[in-house]
């Protein structure tokens, strides 16, 4: 008796979001009609792909472990972009605007351009940029870049139910992605995209961030909201089919588990492997659950990932092969 | 660490409340709404002084406060919240939102019917349950709503309404909603609490006797209706189990009491009886409410019964079985808890249209006249409105849409502008809470209909209940997603079915018999023990809902 | 398909007589209808009602429990494909293997004194190695036996990583009260080891080289007295052993196939680090893996302690006072709630202000801070009363302690309740104006 097993078939699929456009290598993410990673089953036009994270300012509270990598070219953007994406092989690059926040500095929309300029200029892939978070600051130095850098196709990081308009239109009017962020929340994340499109914005412009909840610490949140975001779009929801991006470096090197050294802790082994694993394991269960993008902060995270990914796909981006 | 000392110290302050002068002494660290509380100074705090409401702003006229409590400065004057700020060294503050103090509200919509003929579900004979004596006895209705009192005096003899009278809930100085009084009575202010709405009962009783007759003592019975935690604080029951989990009330069901125990009116062995609840949260209003619309005696099809009060109540079912649940709504739909709402009275506007064309906003106002604030209808038909415009979006925000002569701007935030002379506005916030109370009542029904695994298309006829007066614009209510959409003849509106419930029970000792027989056949769900409550709260927590498909049938 | 409680209601004697402990008929239906009754309880149940909720009861995957005593793991039972769909029950059991052909036998029982000690709390678990993987030492029957042994004597769950029929017999036979688990090497023939479980009524790992044959072994075995098994499908790299797993999964769940509904076993060599991640997400039951250190358990466990976490009952932390940062007698003193959620953003934003401080966890049975002030978990009393429990108070010098902003109501009741000079201070509502309030409030009052 042999068995019979079906693939399963989705009425709905993801949308396809190009990022990056102009003087960017254009990458496309989404597009899959199954559960995330079921090649066996299902077409995957584009696979995950993966960013490293660069800073504007020097990192004032980054461990040694993920500074080390970076040795010379903290806060210098342009110069670790180009480390990134030559020799660490990132797909993309996050420039984390983190010293335009009031409390790191107060850096200026108009310095955060200059900024943005020579992370452009020095590497030809697309560029998510993080602003400094919710409140008047980030729309400021995100629509000064939007504005400044129109057509070049950045993910803008992000705008959310409460401040969502501001954005929204400057993606519309300068051609950029908009990262649509939710509370670790199915119906919010919905919500978000919905009152994006009720402004016009086309959802194919759209990346869902549904917060990342590090391992052990909210992991198993996210990884279940993002597995109904991903259900609810195979389910035809148009609403809920944007690609997903994930910010798991900032959420893993700041947790007790990668913070406490070996000799505090014999039981838990090496410390910079522990910190990895935990980086690898947080961004390997989102990719499960549905991440299209995951950014991360230490190159030998991405290099173990990318080795998974690129034999999962090896047959090519399509690996209907059953 | 230099001047620890001054932390530490619990100095004593003296802290006077303008424009009323009353003064007290108060411990560093007490805050200010304690201290109003503590000098009377009638201060409100619907939230229970969780910095919810913001009715308690006051502007400090002298002294120093924290500067991380101050909202808003004006004129070199720091607003604060005065449940938010703690007392620091000697202050003069003033409050400023004005405080709505329980007033009596008098109305003759029902004076002269007969509640056998209008309101019974099944024909019941005329049968009190107590002695007449005279063609003049009287019996009185009462339901005690967590924001609303309302009362019916009815002639015995012939079941005809002689007066009627509604007053807001005076324990509202504790908090708006039941925890917050629960709370207020576990801390030793259950005294108080009865002494308070017992005596606002009297008043309404005097108030309607003389409207109907002089003689206060011609009362012959009382029969009350209300949620378990209002009739435990008339009762002077501490109520403190109702919160626990799960809910362990002292009692679900009370033997009658003599009125002259609550010091009301009647002589000698005049008995007051109370509806029987269910459970710690859906309490003999509801049971009152379900009766009235004749759950017991329907025979097919599944009606949906909502109370659209504080506490919201929905149940669903027929004659084998029902299934209730309560939910907090909060004040909204009775015109409390948003800054310009008020009861559906004289002057409240109640209806609203815009014409897209023109850009303009057309007010319906309770007898005419001058806008003097918002009701519950009125709060329903301008959201609906403003989202049918544009003007608002799907979480209650202002848009660009909305025309400049409309935009108002101030300390509070965005508003539409709805008059120009005296301040009457609806603010975002207002709309918030509002959707947060149309969330609250939809995911209770979802929640409800769900469990028992049926659609809003098998529901034969929905009854929705609630203070709204007369009126209640349906189609307004599921356009924001308040209701399930459905076809206008399935929908029935009842003024107060708790009350209405109450009043046939006064008039017939069958219907109370028969709501005592059907009580066993009542399931109650507690929603904060259903997981997938959140999730219904969170998706119908937007205009009109997340899910649009699931308002319909 | 499943009956919806009013489905059932209808067919139950709707006398409300309350004999089940429930209020009403419909109240039991529902909980019927949820699975978390039995319908046992109705006194009055017809034959006909009995028969119609039977059939749908049966579980899909078999619980399977190796070792004996304390230790002994249960894996299988799963009913889902999604754990926010129900959850999953029985968490992936993370067994260490030992390769004897390396070790002395000295080695190897310092090991296991050490591995069968291990013991590591967090968020109320308590996070240990299930079990031990015994690889058969060439050559020696006896050694194999003895070693079996060592790690029964320990309590802990075998299983026996068999190459030779007489090997493991030996083994089976020395522990044979101790539930082991037999695993066969891939590629023998199976049917002695399926004699040999069959005979002493042991648990069984069913290999093959596709799911078919998977499948129609584990059928066979049935059919040869073999009633506890757990399958181990082909997985040569990452995506194979995904396909596998999701197929094996999905397929138990359908019932498309007798021999599938069985637990999963997963073998991983040294450095696999991503296959344990894989198998950990995706339905493996029980996974043997060689040589892997503190570094990689660590995110193991908490990996499985997240997925295996019921989405409908969140995480409750465990009562007590954290550091954040490396906190003086000086450094603020914060509490809220055990609720997780709750936790993991407070301590989160905390962290991310850069001040060191101490948060206190009360227990307020996992709610969430609003959800349990109102329930009473959360009044000034009950916070007073914990702060002691936990030696909050005697961490700083300063008496200060910061409550949620929400919950401002208790501070004078936990003022009094604290007494000895005790203030409370309401902070911000949010914890992501935990910043600000030390910046605007916090840092000004100690520095006068």
């Amino acid at each position: 008796m042999s068995l019979k097993l079906q693939p399963k078939k989705w009425p709905g699929k993801i949308r396809e979001v190009t990022l990056g456009a102009g003087n960017r290598q254009p990458r496309t993410v989404g597009g899959g009609n199954g559960l995330p990673l079921h090649t066996f089953e299902a077409d995957f036009p584009h696979r995950p792909v993966l960013a490293l994270e660069v800073t504007d300012i020097n990192p004032p509270r980054w461990l040694d472990i993920v500074r080390e990598p970076w040795e010379g070219l903290l806060g210098k953007p342009a110069d670790a972009a180009r480390k990134a994406a030559e020799q660490y092989g990132a797909d993309l690059i996050m420039l984390n605007l983190m010293g335009t926040h009031p409390d790191r500095g107060g850096r200026s929309p108009d310095q955060a351009a200059i900024d943005v300029e020579a992370v452009l200029d020095a590497v030809r892939v697309p560029l998510i940029v993080k602003g400094p978070g919710a409140g008047a600051k980030q729309n400021d130095v995100l629509a000064r870049v939007a504005e400044k850098y129109h057509g070049e196709g950045l993910v803008l990081h992000s705008a959310c139910q409460e401040d969502y308009k501001t954005l929204a239109a400057v993606t519309v009017a300068y051609g950029h992605v908009l990262v649509s962020e939710s509370p670790i929340d199915l119906n919010i994340a919905k919500q978000v995209d919905i009152l994006l499109s009720d402004v016009n914005i086309n959802l194919d412009r759209v990346l869902i961030d549904p917060l990342t909840g590090g391992l052990g610490y909210g992991l198993e949140y996210t990884y279940s909201v993002m597995e109904r975001i991903r259900l609810a779009a195979l389910g035809g929801d148009q609403m809920l089919n944007s690609p997903m991006i994930c910010l798991v470096g900032e959420e893993v090197w700041k947790v007790k588990e990668v913070k406490v050294s070996e000799r505090q802790e014999p039981r838990w082994g090496d410390q910079e492997t522990r910190g990895i694993n935990w980086e690898v394991a947080t961004a390997w269960s989102l990719i499960e659950a549905g991440a299209e993008v995951v950014v991360l902060r230490h190159p030998d995270s991405l290099a173990r990932v990318r080795k998974i990914l690129d034999a999962w796909f090896a047959e090519g981006a399509s690996n209907n092969t059953r | 660490m230099i001047s620890k000392h001054t932390v530490l110290t619990a100095q004593k302050h003296r802290i006077i409340f303008s424009p009323s002068g009353r003064s007290i002494v108060v411990t560093e660290g007490t805050s200010i709404l304690e201290a109003a509380r503590l000098a009377s100074e009638p201060l409100p705090a619907e939230c229970g002084g969780r910095g919810a409401c913001g009715k308690c702003l006051a502007l400090v006229l002298e002294g120093d406060v924290p500067e991380y409590r101050v909202i808003h400065r004006k004129e070199g004057l720091s607003e604060i919240l005065a449940c938010q700020t703690t007392v620091r060294g000697p202050l003069t503050v003033h409050a400023l939102v004005e405080s709505e103090l329980p007033k009596l509200i008098s109305c003759d919509q029902s004076i002269g019917m007969a509640p056998l003929e209008a309101w019974a579900p099944w024909p019941l004979k005329l049968d009190p349950p107590a002695h007449i004596n005279s063609s003049e006895d009287l019996g009185v209705a009462v339901d005690i709503g967590t924001t609303t009192v309302r009362l019916l005096l009815i002639r015995l003899v012939d079941g005809v309404i002689v007066g009627e009278a509604s007053a807001y809930n005076p324990q509202i100085s504790w908090g708006a909603d039941v925890i917050s009084r629960i709370i207020a009575a576990e801390k030793g202010r259950l005294d108080d609490l009865a002494e308070l709405i017992r005596r606002a009962i009297s008043a309404m009783i005097l108030e309607t006797t003389t409207q109907a007759t002089d003689d206060a003592d011609l009362i012959r019975a009382y029969v009350v209706a209300g949620n378990l935690t209002m009739i435990h604080l008339l009762l002077g029951i501490d109520p403190s189990g109702i919160r626990r989990v799960p809910s362990e009330p002292a009692a679900l069901a009370f033997e009658p009491v003599d009125a002259s125990s609550l010091g009301w009116p009647g002589r000698g062995g005049v008995m007051v009886h109370t509806i029987p609840a269910i459970g710690g949260w859906v309490g003999g209003d509801i049971v009152s409410g379900i009766l009235r619309i004749g759950l017991p005696r329907q025979s097919d099809g599944i009606s949906l019964y909502v109370d659209l009060g504080t506490n919201g109540e929905i149940a669903v079912g027929g004659a084998d079985f029902a299934m209730a649940c309560a939910c907090s709504a909060g004040p909204a739909f009775e015109g409390s808890g948003i800054r310009c709402g008020m009861r559906a009275d004289q002057g409240a506007i109640d209806g609203a249209v815009i014409d897209m064309e023109k850009g303009t906003l057309e007010l319906s106002i309770i007898s005419g006249g001058a806008a003097r604030g918002i009701c519950g209808s009125g709060l329903i038909s301008l959201a609906d409105a403003l989202f049918r415009a544009g003007w608002i979006d799907r979480i209650g925000h202002f848009t660009d849409k909305l025309p400049d002569p409309y935009r108002l701007d101030d300390k509070h935030g965005r508003a539409l502008r709805l008059s120009q002379k005296k301040k009457i506005a609806l603010w975002e916030r207002d709309l918030a809470g509002l959707i947060r109370a149309k969330a609250a009542i939809f995911s209770g029904i979802r929640t409800l209909l769900d469990s028992l695994g049926i659609g809003a298309g098998d529901i034969s006829r929905l009854v929705v209940s609630g203070n709204f007066g007369r009126f209640l614009n349906l189609p307004a209510a599921a356009g924001i997603g308040l209701l399930p959409d459905l076809p206008p003849e399935k929908y029935v509106y009842v003024d107060n079915g708790s009350l209405e419930g109450a009043a046939l029970a006064l008039l017939s000792k069958d219907f109370m018999l028969e709501l005592e027989s059907y009580l066993r056949k009542i399931t109650y769900m507690n929603l904060s023990e259903v997981p997938s409550y959140m999730d219904e709260f969170v998706s119908a927590s937007f205009l009109p809902h997340t899910y649009p498909e699931k308002l319909k049938g | 398909m499943a009956l919806t409680g009013l489905q059932i209601f209808k067919l139950l004697p709707g006398t409300n007589c309350r004999d089940c402990g429930y209020t009403t008929c419909l109240a039991f239906a529902m909980k019927l209808a949820a699975g978390q009754v039995s319908l046992d309880k109705c006194p009055t149940a017809s034959e006909d009602i009995k028969a119609t909720l039977g059939a749908a009861s049966a579980p899909p995957i078999r619980g399977v429990t190796i070792g004996k005593g304390e230790r002994a793991i249960t894996v299988g039972e799963e009913t889902v494909y999604f754990r926010h769909d129900k959850t999953f029950v029985r968490p992936t059991g993370l067994f260490r293997m030992i390769d004897p052909n390396r070790l002395s036998d000295g080695e190897i029982e310092k090991h296991l004194d050490d591995w069968a000690t291990i013991g590591i709390e967090r968020a109320g678990e308590l996070f240990r190695v299930d079990g031990i993987a015994m690889i058969e030492p060439a050559g020696s029957r006896e050694r194999y036996a003895r070693l079996a042994e060592a790690i029964s004597r320990r309590g802990m769950p075998v299983a026996l990583m068999a190459s030779t029929i007489d090997g493991v017999r030996s083994a089976v036979e020395k522990i044979k009260d101790q539930r082991p688990l037999i695993v066969p090497s891939p590629g023998v023939d199976q049917s002695p080891f399926v004699a040999l479980a069959a005979e002493f009524k042991l648990p069984l790992v069913i290999t093959g080289k596709d799911l078919d044959d998977v499948a129609a072994t584990a059928v066979d075995a049935a059919k040869h007295g073999v009633t506890d098994m757990l399958l181990e499908p082909p997985a040569k790299d990452a995506r194979e052993l995904h396909q596998n797993l999701s197929r094996l999964r999905r397929g138990a769940l359908d019932r498309i196939h007798p021999g599938l509904g069985y637990p999963i076993f997963l073998r991983v060599a040294a450095g696999e680090f991503d296959k344990v991640v894989i198998g950990i997400t995706k339905f493996a039951s029980l996974v043997a893996m060689e040589n892997a250190a503190g570094e990689a358990w660590l995110p193991y466990w908490t990996l499985r302690q997240n997925i295996y976490t019921d989405p409908q009952k969140p995480l409750q932390i465990d009562p007590s006072v954290h550091s954040i940062g490396e906190p003086d007698e000086n450094a603020p003193l914060l509490v809220t709630t055990n609720f997780s959620l709750t936790y993991f953003i407070v301590s989160t934003e905390l962290d991310g202000t850069g001040v060191p401080s101490r948060l206190a966890v009360v227990d307020a049975e996992g709610m969430s801070v609003l959800t349990a002030w109102s329930a009473g978990k959360f009044s000034g009393e009950k916070v007073a009363k914990e702060l002691r429990r936990l030696g909050a108070t005697e961490h700083v010098k300063h008496k200060t302690v910061i409550i949620p902003g929400y919950v401002s109501v208790i501070s004078g009741e936990l003022e009094d309740a604290l007494g000895d000079g005790w203030r409370v201070l309401t902070g911000p509502q949010e914890a992501s104006d935990l910043n600000a309030f030390f910046r605007d409030v916090w840092q000004p009052m100690m520095n006068g």
